[in-house]
């Protein structure tokens, strides 16, 4: 409980909350949940309530607009994996297609916003230049998928034949596509004429840090 | 967020009404005691009691016990507390505590015959033991 002290949460308010959610848990049968169950309750429901941007309001209905802002993400991220898969970039390593495919597909079949809003469930093997590390839950999925929407579009803009040049040969490497696009555009000299804002500050953010 | 121990002793005194009809109750210093020590069974079983009730099902399933005297009420009653959280954090997660409780009543009254060690001894919702039909009377009775 020393989150809720951190955070300045109720604590009555908290006690309630989670009672309720212990029992939802529990289907109403048991009067009690082991430690680390009721630990992992208290995360999810503390991942919840952050969502909600208002704390001047009860925490009952701060975590009840923190889930409804988790089925907005939702669809979102689903949105967002429909437009990542459609503009999905050839030149990729094993992983880049088994995190957009058998990975996404698994997390929307999977995720449970209701014990577990917190856990992403997946490693996200291939790993974006600014990845999400700090992101949990559908958060991180639904950013993951917007960055890397962002990388795809990035690499479509690339002169024809570059990335098929630079890219290794054995797929089952671990490499991030975008970034030796990025790199061999800032070796090469080449101009890109980026007019989205969003991938404009991406590809500085990323630039930084290679 | 356990319960304190001022709502568990209450619930005890209240649940002497029905252990009343079959001679047993608690003291105001035994409901103390018992309390304390139930507290003590949640928190050494690393469980989290969102929810009062069960000392009052415990109460109504073990009263009519044969082998629960007046004398040992109390210890009684603190012994059963700690196999109960024992043996709930053998079950799942959302295994009704009313179930629990009258499979131990059961078995305590039937085949551990009213001894609490064996009732720690056994698996929660075991089967209970049955010898095997020697191969003799399979065939005697083809």
């Amino acid at each position: 409980m020393n989150n809720s002290l951190d955070k300045g949460l109720d604590r009555g308010e908290l006690a309630a909350l989670m009672r309720d959610r212990c029992r939802k848990y529990t289907g109403g049968m048991s009067s009690s949940v082991r430690m680390e169950v009721f630990e992992h309750l208290l995360d999810g429901v503390l991942y919840t309530i952050d969502l909600c941007e208002d704390r001047t309001l009860p925490l009952a209905e701060q975590y009840k607009r923190g889930r409804a802002e988790i089925s907005g993400e939702l669809r979102r991220a689903k949105l967002a994996l429909a437009v990542a898969r459609a503009t999905r970039t050839k030149q990729v390593c094993t992983a880049y297609g088994e995190t957009l495919d058998a990975g996404m597909t698994a997390f929307f079949k999977r995720y449970d916003p209701e014990t577990s809003p917190q856990d992403c469930l997946l490693t996200l093997d291939y790993e974006l230049a600014l990845h999400p590390h700090e992101l949990r839950g559908v958060t991180k999925i639904s950013a993951y998928l917007r960055r890397l929407i962002i990388e795809n579009r990035y690499c479509t803009m690339l002169p024809a034949g570059m990335l098929n040049r630079i890219v290794p040969p054995d797929r089952e490497l671990i490499f991030n596509t975008f970034e030796l696009g990025l790199r061999a555009v800032i070796l090469t000299g080449t101009l890109l004429d980026i007019k989205d804002a969003a991938m404009a500050q991406y590809v500085k953010e990323a630039a930084k840090r290679l | 967020m356990n319960y304190s121990l001022s709502i568990i002793e209450k619930g005890l005194l209240a649940a002497n009404t029905l252990s009343a009809p079959f001679g047993l109750a608690l003291s105001a210093h035994d409901a103390a005691m018992v309390a304390a020590a139930k507290l003590e069974a949640v928190r050494e079983s690393g469980r989290v009691e969102f929810s009062g009730g069960v000392e009052q099902e415990l109460i109504r399933a073990f009263s009519p016990s044969p082998y629960i005297e007046q004398r040992a009420y109390a210890e009684t009653l603190c012994e059963l507390f700690e196999i109960f959280y024992e043996q709930k954090n053998q079950l799942p997660d959302d295994y009704p505590d009313d179930d629990l409780i009258i499979w131990m009543a059961d078995a305590f009254n039937g085949r551990c015959g009213g001894s609490l060690e064996a009732l720690r001894g056994l698996k929660p919702m075991e089967e209970p033991w049955r010898p095997e039909p020697e191969p003799d009377e399979e065939q005697a009775d083809e």
